[in-house]
């Protein structure tokens, strides 16, 4: 790809060298002035301050930056700038990233989601916990389950839900105490390793083998009257779909198990095969990655967690069902595992991944996973004729499914540039530098990138081309790669800091105790560390 | 010679290891990996020392060679290797195939440098460096595919370390591998050991817990033979025992009852007792036995069995290598073979990993 047509913009990101909000702004500015109630009201009901309860009032007030709206306006706008904007072209790396439609979001700051309580009547919310309903039925259509529940705050916590669930299951036939193994392999998403042990479990764990997935002899070698679950991925973060899933799971029934799939990597698979038929007896999805709704930084997450009718009695509390004529929260489930989080789950991502499922359609899902699929496997093409790269399972000829990982161990043997390094200088061309692959790193120098169906042939061909060109620069002039990023709002973080708990803050208020109030003048925190 | 007794390697102790009843095993694996050259044998002219440093061997595998140098009598010596070596690097050969352990390749590569392509048939007791094929069948194998190779010029090359040991600071119980330099050996993956790698001391406290439990859940009645290495050795740390770092301790009742035991005295102590054997992993090779441990001989695994062996190694250990596979090379071909197949290794006090065991 040395002779490339595409042309890379020169960029460089705005440098606001801006403090933080809680050092702008001036001691009694405000954005928004309130009239004061007029003395007829505060006759009648008393002040604002009399009518909240003593018992949730505070004593001192808080300290919030004091500015006026356009100011506010304007710092979060240069944040924005200096962040790529988080509408950029990220094929960020283990996660499937998509498009936020501003639709959704619009539906979940309407009034019928942002102002109910989850305390209010089931009679008085009849509108959401339909919506809930019926996008559990779609999740129960593509994945042959028969109850979801979305209490679940995340991908890890659903794993979670699955331990609770298999720990119920097995006590309720007086099984947990000698069934107290789970399963899983080296390269399934490490909260399935680590929620088993959070709840008690002993992990065994199984290695990849030539044809990139442990075999059937590590699996047998595993199993015994002592396995509780199995927790698998596939296709794992190497993108290899392992075709003897079956054979697998009709193992562990056998030995007594059960059988969870992590559908964090759903998206190359959706639509084509259903959990159930595979003989699963539990599966989850993540809504805030492959249903639509936003992730990290853009809101909450929803790990939803569908299992069979045998299991359905341990699930988590409470659950929305349908009777004869209305919707409720059934909170009376005898059997029940009892509560991963409070209430039922982040529901305005709920709502927002139901709007994408009724967008999407079963056409559409099938179709997204087919561009996904077919996007991993052009790029798949592309990046093996990138000087310093190598695919994971290098032996192995069949196409991945909707991602690949990657290996820059050559780019680092050759120029001491590896995935840290090539990260630090993506940013310099305006798109987003990968995220670090998942831990452990059996392959050196990992990279996964995930094209998702959202990216358009363009926007992949211009990713490339930056992982291209970082690749001349390394081969060319190694010390232009490793002390990246140039063109960005601040040079290279030291990321010393970050393992220091003395000197980590992500509220002001840590910051402030832990490096001084002195700080506070004229300072830059945010360029410091 | 020098495995079977308990000594990390004979190196100007060949008589105090001939004393203990050792015997050479060097000759009967190099014969393992000729008898591997199979129809390739035809493609090969050999240059081989003669007698017991490589002719006799030669004929034994009913190949032809040409002898180029003879041992000065007796015992074979540091000269006499460095004598033949320098008659082959002066005959122009492509490729030395020795027999031996990180001495003798540490002898070798004083003379030819990585300028002559090495390769090492594993018969000594320490093999930290990463000229060895895996096993001496891996040997004859890799020679084989490279006479078969239709382009010479597609065989890839790497440089390989010369590492050893101190032997007497060895028998003292430090371990202090050095690098002797960079040696060019042949390289078809799979074939070949990794040099060994340190284990950088990540998962110490999970090694450490599993320790305890191990420590706790010890059965009073029975003998357990503790073999060499760090990760073993924190299991009599457990129980404030201390014992040898490279040697196989034995321990009954929770007590030491032997320290660096040799082959004799675990047979010697065993008696009605069921025994349980607790190994570790050579970090980057993935042996598990018969690296270090020869001590831990084919009668007394089989005295154990295979549910009676315990293997704890880190789970970067396992991960650093590079072919995802344990190796076992007793000595006995065919209890290699038994013990073939899938094992859980204890990587933490409530994780195993399952690691395929391979034989040579």
């Amino acid at each position: 790809m040395s002779d490339n047509p595409i042309h890379l913009r020169q960029y460089h990101a705005p440098v606001w060298d801006e403090p933080v909000v809680m050092q702008l702004g001036y001691p009694g500015r405000r954005g928004q002035v309130f009239p004061q109630p007029s003395a007829a009201a505060i006759d009648k009901v008393g002040t604002a301050s009399s009518l909240i309860p003593k018992g949730l009032a505070r004593t001192n007030a808080p300290a919030l930056p004091e500015m006026s709206e356009p100011e506010a306006q304007r710092h979060y706008l240069h944040l924005c700038q200096e962040t790529l904007g988080m509408l950029n072209i990220s094929l960020f790396g283990t996660c499937t990233m998509k498009y936020n439609a501003r639709v959704s979001e619009a539906i979940a700051q309407r009034p019928f989601v942002a102002d109910v309580h989850p305390l209010q009547p089931d009679e008085s919310m009849q509108g959401i916990l339909q919506a809930i309903h019926e996008f559990d039925l779609g999740l129960r259509a593509l994945s042959g389950m028969d109850q979801f529940i979305f209490q679940a705050g995340g991908g890890a916590d659903a794993a979670y839900t699955n331990c609770v669930v298999t720990r119920a299951y097995h006590k309720s036939r007086g099984e947990l105490k000698r069934r107290n193994e789970v399963i899983t392999s080296i390269q399934a998403h490490p909260c399935n390793a680590a929620t088993a042990a959070a709840a008690g479990f002993k992990v065994v764990t199984l290695n990849l083998e030539e044809n990139g997935y442990p075999s059937i002899g590590a699996l047998k070698a595993a199993i015994s009257d002592r396995t509780a679950a199995l927790f698998i991925n596939n296709p794992d973060d190497m993108g290899i779909y392992n075709p003897d899933i079956k054979e697998w799971v009709r193992l562990v029934h056998e030995a007594g198990g059960l059988c969870f799939y992590d559908h964090a990597n759903f998206n190359g698979v959706m639509g084509k095969i259903r959990a159930r038929e595979l003989g699963f007896d539990a599966c989850m999805f993540m809504l805030h990655k492959t249903f639509g709704a936003p992730k990290g930084g853009g809101g909450p997450a929803v790990g939803a967690y569908g299992c069979t009718e045998a299991l359905a009695p341990f699930l988590p509390k409470p659950v929305v069902v349908k009777d004869d004529k209305a919707y409720r929260l059934d909170y009376g489930r005898r059997k029940s595992a009892g509560k991963i989080r409070e209430f039922f789950g982040n529901v305005p991502q709920v709502l927002k991944a139901y709007a994408w499922l009724l967008a999407m359609g079963r056409d559409g899902i099938d179709e997204a996973s087919d561009i996904s699929v077919l996007a991993n496997n052009y790029m798949d093409h592309k990046l093996a004729q990138i000087r310093g790269l190598t695919r994971s399972n290098p032996q192995i000829a069949k196409h991945r499914m909707e991602m690949t990982r990657w290996s820059l161990g050559t780019l680092k043997t050759d120029t001491g540039c590896g995935t840290v390094e090539v990260a630090n200088r993506m940013a310099d061309y305006g798109v987003d530098p990968w995220w670090m692959s998942h831990e452990p790193w059996i392959v050196p120098e990992p990279f996964t990138p995930e094209a998702g169906e959202m990216y358009s042939k363009e926007d992949l061909d211009y990713w490339m081309a930056v992982v291209a060109k970082i690749s001349e620069e390394a081969y060319a002039n190694p010390e232009l790669v490793k002390s990246a990023p140039h063109n960005q709002v601040i040079a290279q973080i030291k990321s010393d800091a970050l393992n220091d708990p003395a000197k980590w803050a992500i509220t002001w208020r840590a910051y402030v105790r832990k490096h001084g109030k002195s700080s506070e003048a004229g300072s830059k925190p945010h360029a410091a560390e | 010679m020098g495995g079977r007794v308990g000594l990390k390697g004979t190196d100007g102790l060949s008589d105090a290891a001939r004393k203990l009843g050792a015997e050479p095993v060097s000759a009967a694996r190099t014969l393992r990996a000729l008898r591997r050259l199979g129809a390739e044998r035809a493609g090969i002219a050999i240059l081989a020392a003669g007698g017991a440093m490589g002719a006799s061997v030669v004929g034994e595998a009913g190949l032809l060679c040409q002898v180029i140098t003879q041992p000065t009598g007796g015992e074979t010596s540091a000269a006499d290797t460095a004598a033949a070596v320098r008659a082959m690097v002066a005959a122009g050969i492509d490729l030395l195939l020795f027999a031996g352990g990180d001495g003798t390749a540490r002898d070798i590569y004083a003379i030819t440098g990585d300028r002559l392509p090495i390769l090492g048939i594993p018969t000594g007791v320490k093999m930290q460096s990463a000229v060895f094929a895996t096993s001496p069948e891996a040997a004859g194998d890799l020679v084989a595919a490279i006479v078969a190779m239709p382009e010479r010029a597609r065989l890839q090359y790497r440089l390989s370390e010369i590492m050893d040991i101190d032997e007497d600071e060895l028998r003292r119980g430090a371990i202090s591998p050095r690098l002797f330099g960079y040696a060019t050996v042949p390289y078809i993956p799979l074939l070949l050991q990794n040099a060994k790698v340190r284990n950088h001391g990540l998962d110490e406290a999970a090694l450490d817990a599993a320790a305890h439990q191990i420590a706790a859940q010890m059965d009073m009645n029975m003998l357990y033979a503790i073999g060499p290495g760090r990760s073993t050795k924190r299991i009599l740390s457990a129980m404030n025992l201390s014992g040898s770092l490279l040697g196989t301790d034995l321990v009954a009742g929770r007590q030491l009852v032997a320290c660096d035991a040799n082959e004799r005295t675990i047979l010697g102590l065993v008696r009605d007792r069921k025994l349980r054997i607790i190994v570790g992993v050579i970090g980057g090779q993935g042996h598990v036995f018969g690296r270090g441990n020869q001590e831990l001989s084919p009668a007394i695994i089989r005295l154990a069995g295979r549910d009676g062996i315990t293997i704890i190694a880190s789970e970067q250990k396992l991960l650093a290598l590079e072919d995802k596979r344990l190796l076992v090379d007793t000595g006995d071909l065919a209890l290699d073979r038994e013990l073939a197949g899938y094992w859980r290794v204890v990587v933490g006090p409530q994780e195993d990993m399952v690691m395929k065991v391979a034989a040579p």
